[in-house]
């Protein structure tokens, strides 16, 4: 694994592995495949758009119960979605885990879905 | 909208986003508010959003759509923090006391950012920090009016976020004509609306300067370039500066409906605080008041972002741009002609006032302080005791104000 991918430093990771949920917020426009995203896991991921108070626009956000299979299909999106310059966030227990890459998706996702905090 | 659902999302969103605000009569109060707000502005039941109380460290307020339904996710420690600020103002606790609230909410952000070791570290100086001269007796007399004025915050920013729903039309069709009409008003002003560019810079040249003046002598005097460097950033970036706000306002859609929901939710307040006595340039104020409590809050949580290198991330332009804009348009728009002026004095006082007693610790002495701890601890892991160490030397010093910093 390569060094510049440490993610995240924090127990807060392995503390919310009893739901294994995660927030995973995509900046700008709605990301690609998420219509067969949802269609597929229908009963995993909830639609969130959210805008605080300072915001000017809602952003996408989608709440994930992480398996084995939607983290696969996940991946794919925020990959996509990083390569046109966008950027995705996770959070688990409010706490963002940093560094997430198109590279890494993956990685990152299928740590925290097998509790484990992500990292090299 | 489901409850769990929302609980579910914000544990996973905020730092101890699971802490739902307990039913109390805070809660009720705030309930009441919500429909207060709500028949202010002459909604029926239809579909207009719910409410949910939290109660959690991060202080937010945002609006969710899941599935189609609204809900307003207000944070009970939001009103709290408001609460706070406009204390250590309109009372002018000493910078120490400022100075470690900061740093309280300093661990929060950084807890956010995954640093847990920094976070440790802050969380600790907001335990520690030495303070001296809290004045009890007069923030105890000043009570009835900051509670008016944090009142007044609050209904602003729940009227703001019902407003947008206003405007997507959820409510439309149980919508009073009497909002309809309004929001209808403020769009054709804001349509009409050409702001004097030039007056908007020489008015934040002159608030910056008065805030620098009004520095007391001591710490005035490590700042005598700070003025001269606050007025050359402004001259040479006004041109820039013009295109860039001007950029924002034609380009922006968003921008312009936050406006939008500002002079709406401002027209409902004055209605609303004007019956209870309270007179215009008051509470034109008080929400700039809260304007400057919410660019605080995003310069504390800017010094963790840029310490976890996450500096593009900062909401503080967005807050600082409405703001700046607000002030100019509420003065024509909401104050009549006569009263134009003192709601001008009221919002320059205000600005000084919050910039000496709360603003200035934040921009300037919150970052310096957590720098010189962090240098102190190195790459040390967080360890009470060591820790405890580094902020007796840096607390040892802590009156003294910092260098100029390089703005650049």
């Amino acid at each position: 694994m390569e060094k510049e991918a440490v993610l995240c430093n924090c127990s807060a990771v392995e503390n919310a592995q009893s739901s294994q949920e995660v927030v995973v917020g995509f900046e700008g426009a709605e990301p690609g495949g998420l219509a067969e995203l949802l269609a597929d896991h229908a009963g995993e991921i909830t639609v969130v758009r959210a805008k605080g108070f300072e915001a000017f626009e809602f952003g996408t956000e989608l709440l994930v119960v992480l398996g084995p299979t939607v983290v696969i299909q996940l991946a794919s999106i925020i990959k996509t979605h990083l390569k046109t310059s966008r950027r995705v966030r996770i959070k688990v227990d409010g706490v963002e885990i940093e560094g997430v890459t198109a590279d890494k998706a993956l990685e990152v996702l299928k740590e925290i879905q097998a509790g484990r905090t992500p990292e090299v | 909208m489901d409850h769990n659902l929302v609980h579910r999302y914000l544990s996973q969103a905020r730092i101890g986003g699971d802490l739902a605000a307990i039913a109390s009569p805070i809660t009720e109060a705030y309930e009441s508010t919500f429909a207060e707000v709500k028949r202010g502005l002459r909604f029926g039941n239809g579909s207009f959003p719910d409410l949910f109380l939290a109660y959690t460290p991060e202080a937010r307020v945002e609006t969710l759509e899941i599935g189609g339904d609204q809900m307003i996710v207000y944070d009970q420690y939001l009103g709290q923090s408001f609460n706070r600020l406009n204390d250590f103002a309109l009372a002018e606790w000493p910078q120490s006391y400022v100075i470690q609230w900061g740093f309280k909410h300093l661990a929060v952000a950084l807890a956010g950012f995954g640093d847990t070791d920094a976070a440790g570290a802050a969380l600790l100086c907001s335990q520690v920090w030495p303070v001296e001269g809290r004045p009890y007796e007069r923030s105890r007399e000043l009570r009835p009016g900051r509670s008016m004025v944090t009142a007044i915050q609050e209904h602003f920013v729940l009227a703001h976020e019902c407003v947008h729903a206003a405007i997507a039309g959820r409510a439309g069709e149980v919508m009073g004509p009497e909002v309809s009409e309004m929001i209808d008003e403020v769009a054709a002003f804001l349509d009409a609306y050409e702001p004097d560019l030039q007056a908007f810079n020489e008015l934040m040249i002159r608030d910056e300067m008065r805030a620098v003046q009004a520095l007391s002598e001591d710490k005035r005097g490590n700042l005598d370039d700070l003025e001269e460097l606050l007025r050359t950033r402004r001259e040479k970036g006004a041109a820039a500066q013009d295109r860039s706000v001007a950029e924002m306002l034609a380009r922006n859609p968003g921008l312009r409906e936050e406006l939008l929901c500002d002079q709406v939710a401002a027209s409902f307040v004055v209605a609303k605080f004007s019956k209870h006595g309270a007179d215009l340039p008051t509470i034109l104020a008080s929400i700039l008041h809260g304007f400057h409590n919410l660019t605080s809050l995003n310069l504390i949580r800017g010094i963790a972002r840029k310490w976890c290198g996450r500096s593009h991330d900062s909401d503080l332009d967005s807050v600082v741009v409405r703001k700046g804009i607000w002030r100019t348009v509420m003065r024509e728009f909401e104050a009549p002609p006569e009263l134009s002026e003192e709601v001008h004095e009221r919002f320059v006082e205000i600005t000084e006032l919050h910039a000496r007693t709360v603003g200035d610790h934040f921009v300037f002495i919150l970052p310096y302080e957590f720098d010189r701890l962090m240098a102190k601890m190195g790459s040390e892991k967080f360890d009470r005791e060591s820790t405890l160490d580094a902020i007796r030397a840096i607390a040892s010093q802590a009156t003294e104000m910092p260098a100029v910093p390089d703005l650049g």
